[in-house]
């Protein structure tokens, strides 16, 4: 009785073994199925993949915004859409702008674009002269420098306003006419 | 490598008596798997961490937060508020404010409160900011800002600029929550007195406003000459409200003159913060004068004055 309660158990350890090492391979080979580079990648593997690249750097840009403080937080934001206009990433810089404010000034991308390329220098910094927070948004006084022709260049300021959700979870909009003549 | 006969039929008796215990195991895996692959899909984004603290005190020095049900209503209460006001509603907007705001602040009168509104309202939309600013004898005071959506304009062709005022949070004698807002903070009915030969005076009510006091004072002349209390001729301060280490003058231009045997009842406002710790000590009319002889003239007054039947300065102590 005893022999057969041992050996009862043996088997069950064994079965226990034998479902983990298949779950372990099953794993693998579905990853591998998925990362497989070996031959020519389909449009839709590499718009995966390019999502996965952009998924692990929104993770890394939280983890760092974790550790900063609000007025660096709003910085960052801030750079990023101008980062993505000098770059001319038009779409990703449109997508960060609030919904009734897009509305309100660039109804279409092709707006958003031509006033970029209409107003803006091809070059240029940022510095922040101002920041304050009015319950969940916050207001930054930016100030834009050509940095190709310096003071003879078109440097202005202007307002940015963004209201973040979550970490690296924001919206914004800005002082549109401060490009096309001195508002600010 | 053969397989012996005797442990094929061991694995097969083994499944066929533990095929139960096999398929919960596979689902529990497959349940794990699953789980695994979701936290990873799984954005995190985390709350970020800011300085804003809405329902804790700015002004008070010691840490002053305000109570977990006055904060949540009082949240609830601005968010309908603003956006009733912001609809145009006004009549829930009004019903939303407390009855003595509504008698002491608006006289009742909610086309005052349509007029206050619309001032403040001015057509565009508003968004708003919240910051509890000092907690004073259970009046839980909020600074309140209100602005254009920025966030929609993006500042373009504007001004940064705001208005302010500080929103009240109380609980009524029913212990209810009520707000009050325009800076009013409450009114406390007083029953102060004084008198003399000459005069009679009594101080019946206070309306308290953040950065104001505004006393409801009868006079009563018992005399058959006029008795000026206040007129700027006098050559200093006439009407004051003394604090223990300061005494804050009339900021009403009004004259108070009374004629012979008068009755008249006058507002006499006073800077003072609602939350200032220094309590008022009483009303001071610091030149009364008894005329014989009184026209109201300055190039008479110094003449007129020195002829005066009396002089006297009166305190109606608190």
């Amino acid at each position: 009785m005893a022999n057969r309660k041992k050996s009862s158990r043996k088997i069950i350890l064994v079965a226990i073994l034998i479902l983990i090492i298949v779950i372990v391979v099953m794993m693998f080979a579905l990853k591998g199925m998925k990362g497989n580079n070996t031959g020519t990648a389909t449009d839709q593997q590499i718009s995966e993949l390019s999502a996965q690249h952009k998924e692990e750097q929104f993770q890394e840009e939280v983890k760092d915004l974790s550790e900063m403080s609000e007025q660096q937080r709003m910085q960052f934001y801030c750079a990023k859409f101008f980062k993505a206009v000098d770059n001319e990433r038009y779409e990703d810089a449109y997508g960060m702008l609030y919904d009734e404010y897009k509305e309100n000034y660039f109804p279409n991308i092709s707006n958003f674009k031509k006033y970029f390329q209409d107003y803006f220098p091809s070059d240029f910094s940022l510095s922040y002269s101002n920041f304050e927070r009015l319950g969940d948004i916050y207001v930054l006084m930016v100030n834009l420098s050509d940095t190709v022709n310096g003071s003879y260049g078109h440097n202005f300021s202007l307002y940015v306003v963004i209201q973040e959700t979550a970490l690296n979870e924001y919206v914004l909009s800005f002082s549109r006419n401060s490009a096309v003549g001195e508002e600010v | 490598m053969a397989i012996s006969p005797d442990f094929k039929i061991k694995v097969r008796h083994f499944f066929k008596d533990h095929y139960r215990v096999i398929v919960l195991v596979i689902v529990i895996a497959l349940i794990l798997i699953l789980f695994n692959r979701y936290l990873i899909g799984k954005r995190y984004t985390g709350t970020p961490p800011t300085t804003y603290r809405p329902n804790q005190s700015v002004l008070d020095s010691q840490e002053s937060t305000v109570p977990k049900k006055v904060a949540t209503e009082f949240e609830d209460f601005i968010a309908d508020y603003i956006g009733y006001c912001n609809n145009r509603n006004y009549v829930a907007a009004w019903n939303l404010i407390s009855e003595d705001c509504k008698e002491n602040f608006f006289g009742n009168s909610y086309n005052l409160f349509v007029q206050y509104v619309q001032q403040k309202f001015d057509g565009n939309t508003k968004r708003y900011a919240i910051q509890n600013y000092s907690n004073v004898d259970g009046k839980y005071i909020y600074n309140v800002k209100i602005f254009d959506d920025f966030l929609a304009t993006g500042l373009t062709n504007q001004k940064y600029t705001f208005q302010e005022e500080k929103l009240v949070a109380s609980y009524d004698e029913d212990k209810n929550v009520v707000f009050s807002v325009g800076n009013y903070m409450g009114s406390q009915k007083l029953n102060y007195m004084g008198s003399n030969d000459y005069l009679i005076v009594k101080v019946s009510e206070v309306i308290e406003k953040y950065s104001f006091a505004i006393y409801k004072v009868n006079f009563v002349n018992r005399t058959n000459n006029t008795i000026v209390i206040k007129d700027g001729l006098s050559g200093g301060w006439e009407v004051g409200l003394a604090l223990k280490n300061d005494v804050r003058y009339a900021l009403d231009d009004t004259n108070i003159v009374l004629a012979p045997g008068e009755s008249k009842t006058v507002v006499l406002s006073f800077e003072k913060f609602f939350d200032s710790s220094e309590a008022p000590e009483g009303l001071v009319f610091n030149a009364v004068r008894v005329m014989d002889n009184y026209t109201g003239n300055p190039e008479t007054a110094e003449a007129e004055i020195e002829n005066a039947i009396d002089k006297f300065s009166m305190t109606i102590a608190f």
